[in-house]
């Protein structure tokens, strides 16, 4: 694999980072928490502290498997007045850290690791902050969910979810099979040992650079990046995979540094390579992988493409892109009354929906939509109004036999889903319980099981009352 | 056995222990005419051709109002003007054609004509087609659904 143009850690004597080095820098540009995740052995925690070196900070490394909570903040004595604490500052205490690496972070106490929270968060410690900290630093063995059988980290458990959500970079450190061949050599050969990592002030002057066009896109993130994100945590979601409304914050910021370390204009990021980038960033901003549950990679690649695509295409076909993105059908139904873009695209929309979702789903939309969509109000072209009739019709007016099996000893029972349903119903205001009795008694009729029947129907009177004029979702 | 030559069957005697049940479930909005959600009916369509080609039989029954072509007639005729919602109609077997006054059946042509199995829309050309021709539908007003 060829090296990355302008790659920076080589000349900090650090190798086998390439393909990682555009988010290692990104973490730098946006100054958010970094975790670096690999077995032991694989430079973690040299690559960082040559950073540190790099940049000339002034830096803490504990260990957090061994580390008491003095050795953080120092020995605590009563001020001259006695009226509040301060704490004895040794060389290794944090206070006027410019850089902490937290080493093995998933092998502390758990108490430590509530303490390391608002270091990690908040760049604060004991409710007093750090006001020089920029860079809070971790590095952790694959936790024990997800160690392979030849590898033993004893005690390295998977990380607590608040405190791995709060890492905006969170980055896999490839072992042995992973290098390059150059690389290999390059780390194997023992040349360096113990020297300061110096590039002249490369890096620095880089970093300077970057974080200024960064801090300047900030108040004006380019529209595309912040559709993008919020698209790929739709489908994210949509997989099963949910991403906290925070970590969409730290993806935006993330993605714009990692364009703007990459030399890309982030207000014209498009193309294969930004493609690829983008998905490098989502994968690494996954906090599940912290805590022992990495997300399924297709249903990321999947959810990546859909997002993609989303934002990159045009006009209509992005319109029916971010209409198939929503999950849920009041929504989808606003954007059908509110944007939809014309006619042939409303019903290429409608039609794909019919065929796509389960069709308990399909008749709830249906018959939310159809009489809007009969009446002319919906920019529905007429195929697809005749398909939202031919299935609503059903619904309209439902005429059907149900049958269940009642025990010899037992007489007058009621079919177990009309029992639910009734209990559903009694709580409704007369217009939505006529409406709601057409599409369960339908939902029954047809052998459709509700999940959660009472979600099911508050997402279809949100739906009937976004056709009708009456509510945005 | 509880004597001589008596047997009682205490277990398992091979019969059912359960039964099945059926209901008919049966709900319309369609037609409610009071009530929180009302969707009157506004007309009820369809037309008995008997043996008669409906495609025929209508273009006769448009030179008989006088006019050249269904565009025309559509025109002329008042119809319903706004758009309905669309049901089979299965309750009565419609008049012949030939019973019923030449404008009435062309009206009921006319409104076939702008229908599909699901909807009537007045803003569309008439089609008249054999299958459009011969529906017999239920027309409803569907405006107070969402009230």
């Amino acid at each position: 694999m060829a090296r990355r143009k302008n790659a920076h850690l080589p000349g900090l004597g650090v190798f086998g980072f390439d393909s990682i080095e555009p988010l290692i820098l990104s973490a730098l540009v946006t100054e958010d928490p970094l975790l670096l995740i690999g077995p032991s052995g694989t430079g973690k925690t040299y690559l960082l502290n040559s950073l540190s070196e790099a940049l000339g900070l002034e830096h803490r490394h504990y260990n957090a498997s061994l580390i008491s909570f003095d050795d953080l903040v120092g020995f605590p004595y009563p001020d001259e007045e006695k009226t509040a604490v301060r704490f004895l500052e040794t060389p290794a205490t944090v206070w006027g850290a410019e850089s902490v690496l937290i080493d093995e972070i998933n092998r502390c106490k758990p108490e430590h690791q509530n303490r390391l929270f608002s270091l990690v968060h908040e760049r604060k410690i004991q409710g007093l902050p750090l006001d020089a900290l920029r860079y809070r630093w971790a590095a952790m063995n694959p936790c024990s969910a997800d160690q392979s059988p030849d590898q033993d980290y004893l005690g390295a458990e998977p990380l607590d979810a608040a405190l791995a959500d709060r890492f905006a970079v969170i980055l896999d450190v490839g072992d042995w099979d992973a290098l390059s061949d150059k690389d290999r050599r390059l780390v194997a050969a023992p040349a360096g040992e113990g020297a300061i990592a110096n590039d002249d002030g490369r890096l620095k002057a880089a970093l300077a650079t970057w974080r200024q066009a960064f801090t300047d896109h900030l108040d004006r993130c380019p529209a595309r990046i912040v559709d993008y994100v919020c698209a790929v945590t739709t489908a994210l979601l949509e997989g099963g995979i949910r991403l906290s409304p925070r970590r969409t914050r730290l993806i935006t910021r993330t993605l714009l540094a990692a364009l703007i370390v990459e030399g890309v204009n982030p207000d014209a990021a498009s193309g294969r390579a930004c493609d690829a980038l983008f998905r490098k960033v989502l994968d690494a901003s996954l906090p599940q992988r912290a805590s022992g549950t990495a997300p399924a990679a297709e249903k990321v690649a999947a959810a990546h493409r859909l997002a993609w695509n989303a934002v990159m295409a045009k006009g209509a076909e992005q319109w029916l892109h971010y209409f198939h993105l929503e999950r849920r059908l009041d929504r989808k139904a606003q954007l059908l009354v509110t944007t939809c873009p014309n006619a042939d695209t409303g019903t290429l929309a409608v039609e794909q929906l019919l065929a796509q979702e389960p069709k308990e789903r399909a008749a709830a939309f249906a018959l939310a939509a159809f009489p809007a969509a009969a009446a002319g109000r919906l920019r529905v072209g007429a195929e697809g109004i005749n398909d939202l009739g031919r299935l609503a019709q059903d619904l309209l007016t439902v005429d059907g036999e149900i049958r269940w099996q009642e025990r010899i000893s037992t007489s007058g029972t009621t079919h177990p889903e009309l029992v639910t349903i009734s209990g559903l119903l009694s709580g409704l205001e007369p217009a939505r319980l006529v409406r709601a009795k057409q599409l369960l008694y339908y939902c029954i009729v047809h052998n459709l099981t509700l999940a959660d029947p009472r979600a099911f129907e508050e997402e279809f009177d949100r739906s009937v009352r976004v056709f009708g004029g009456g509510g945005a979702a | 056995m509880t004597g001589a030559g008596t047997w009682v069957r205490e277990a398992n005697s091979g019969g059912p222990s359960s039964r099945s049940r059926s209901v008919r479930l049966a709900t319309t909005v369609l037609g409610l005419g009071s009530g929180p959600i009302r969707c009157p009916r506004v007309l009820r369509v369809g037309l008995d051709f008997g043996d008669a080609d409906p495609l025929a039989t209508v273009r006769d029954l448009l030179r008989d109002c006088g006019f050249d072509d269904e565009a025309e007639a559509r025109e002329a005729v008042a119809l319903p003007p706004a758009p309905c919602i669309c049901r089979p109609d299965a309750t009565k077997r419609p008049k012949p054609i030939g019973a019923l006054a030449p404008d009435e059946a062309l009206y009921q042509a006319l409104v076939l004509g702008l229908c599909t199995p699901w909807r009537y829309d007045p803003a569309r050309p008439v089609l008249w087609t054999r299958t459009s021709l011969t529906r017999r539908l239920e027309l409803f007003s569907g405006q107070e659904f969402y009230a």
